[in-house]
């Protein structure tokens, strides 16, 4: 008996992924069928740029090219309702964007059949006061690497207390930023990371 | 007794010295097209006026953005609005930075003091900073534009380098990738689509929200006093990095005076807070990292200090444990 995505059409599956009306197995399924077929994902990247258009961004969006990276973050969100959020419930953002790194690992590895490098802990200590602290990474086609670890904050702090330290981050992080770029090199990265960090108070 | 015919060593010797020219002309010569290029972003992305669509990468996020920018009346203009998830947008007008949340009709605004430093334009990176060097690389298309690759290694462990595709026609800056000694990217900015523009109009920098239905406030820590006589120093800074300002700040949410330090290497800063401890009731112990920045907290003398960048760990760590009263 055929599965409720191979019953649906590629247009349908797709339509049914970006307005986030797919269960969780399904959604992988689909997002699995993304990783292996180009014109598939390139279809997404249309329909997701055609609702963002709705949405009121602009088209160019989210490129083909820029596909995989992105459908793993969708897949891994859940849906956005423009009215249907619960007043005052609000996920943070680096949880949201765990699932959605990790979903964009998998697209690395998958595609690339690249390398995963995965140690322990992010941290190492330093020997004579002066370390690299180089990231869990996969390595994916072209010499890309994306880190793969989530931002982690204090140490030794269980998930609730981690969440109240970036909070107070996120504070010094606007100081620091407002402050940093006088004499940096002109480019959009410091306007970035405001937004970056703000995006979910 | 056999006499060696000077001329004998002679076509060897130009063969060597010619070698040691070249080697030398030819460095030099794609050192001053590397400064050419990133001289030419510079300006590019201050003078420009453009508008597009850019992804942002940083540890586990990954935000798409809307960015328009350009200049009226003098003044810098830029507007970048976040395109998933909750709305969010940053307008950036002269030195006024505008936060707004279109969902929860909320807006802050915060203002650069007037006695600090603003946004320099360009200096001359004919001569980029210590400890920094730049490598032209080949090309490649990003968002359907031809770029040239522009590397910048940090030669120690204390800072990241860079990796640029600047547009070749336009000189804007593509894509930027923060990356460490091991080439691993700890933060990628990149445009999905770019449209310069020959101008651009004031409406596209208001905000989402009209009307009067939503609450505007200042951002507390806009009450900042520059510092001549700082209670705080740092020692032992890593190499390369200066002080750039010194000042107090009323941080939220408790609004105490905390004194901010900024250093600098030229690129990369640090910002150091000290305040005094038992206001936050989690305080930052040890390291944290959210993509490229690291943070380093502990407590001295009955105070917090907290060590923030976009550098490598080991430098907000050296920067905090170097923090001592005057």
């Amino acid at each position: 008996m055929a599965s409720k995505t191979e019953s649906m059409t590629g247009d349908e599956a797709l339509s049914a992924l970006v307005d986030g009306e797919l269960g969780a197995l399904t959604r992988n399924r689909i997002v699995g069928r993304l990783l292996e077929d180009p014109e598939l994902r390139a279809r997404w990247a249309r329909y997701h740029a055609g609702r963002a258009s709705l949405e009121g961004a602009e088209p160019g969006l989210l490129g083909p090219g820029f596909s995989e990276r992105v459908a793993a973050a969708v897949s891994a969100e859940p849906p956005v309702r423009a009215s249907g959020r619960l007043a005052g419930v609000r996920r943070p953002l680096w949880r949201r964007g765990g699932a959605a790194i990790a979903a964009a690992a998998l697209v690395a590895v998958v595609t690339a059949g690249g390398v995963v490098a995965l140690r322990g802990g992010i941290f190492e200590s330093p020997a004579s006061g002066v370390a690299a602290t180089a990231p869990d990474t996969v390595v994916a086609a072209g010499g890309d690497a994306v880190p793969i670890v989530s931002g982690t904050y204090g140490d030794g702090l269980g998930p609730a207390e981690q969440e109240r330290v970036r909070q107070r981050l996120t504070v010094y992080l606007n100081s620091h930023n407002r402050f940093a770029d006088a004499d940096e090199m002109p480019n959009v990265m410091p306007s970035s990371r405001l937004a970056g960090f703000n995006a979910d108070p | 007794m056999r006499i060696h015919d000077p001329r004998s060593w002679r076509l060897p010797l130009a063969a060597i010295l010619t070698t040691i020219m070249l080697a030398g002309v030819a460095p030099a010569a794609a050192a001053d097209e590397a400064a050419d290029l990133l001289m030419r972003m510079a300006e590019a992305m201050l003078s420009q006026a453009y508008e597009g669509t850019l992804v942002y990468e940083h540890g586990d996020h990954l935000e798409s953005l809307a960015i328009v920018h350009g200049h009226i009346d003098g003044q810098e203009y830029e507007r970048l609005r976040v395109l998933n998830g909750e709305p969010f947008e940053v307008i950036r007008e002269g030195d006024k930075v505008t936060c707004v949340w279109p969902a929860e009709r909320r807006m802050l605004e915060d203002q650069r003091p007037g006695d600090l430093p603003a946004p320099q334009p360009p200096r001359d990176l004919r001569s980029l900073p210590q400890h920094y060097a730049a490598e032209l690389g080949g090309t490649a298309r990003v968002a359907g534009r031809e770029a040239r690759i522009l590397r910048i290694a940090g030669e120690d462990h204390y800072r990241y380098g860079y990796r640029m595709w600047i547009d070749r026609e336009t000189g804007l800056l593509l894509r930027s990738d923060l990356v460490g000694r091991d080439d691993s990217v700890y933060e990628r900015i990149m445009f999905t689509h770019i449209e310069p523009l020959d101008t651009v109009g004031r409406e596209r920098f208001r905000p989402s929200l009209e009307g009067e239905q939503y609450s505007r406030q200042a951002n507390p820590s806009a009450d900042s006093t520059r510092l001549e006589d700082p209670e705080w120093e740092t020692t032992g800074l890593p190499p390369g990095f200066r002080l750039v300002s010194h000042q107090n700040e009323a941080m939220p949410p408790h609004g105490e005076a905390v004194q901010h330090s900024v250093y600098t290497d030229g690129l990369a800063s640090v910002s150091i807070f000290v305040e005094p401890a038992g206001t936050d009731a989690m305080p930052l112990r040890g390291l944290s990292r959210m993509g490229a920045v690291h943070a380093f907290g502990h407590e001295i003398d009955g105070h917090q200090v907290t060590a923030v960048g976009e550098v490598p760990a080991a430098t907000v760590r050296q920067f905090g444990l170097g923090v001592q009263r005057r």
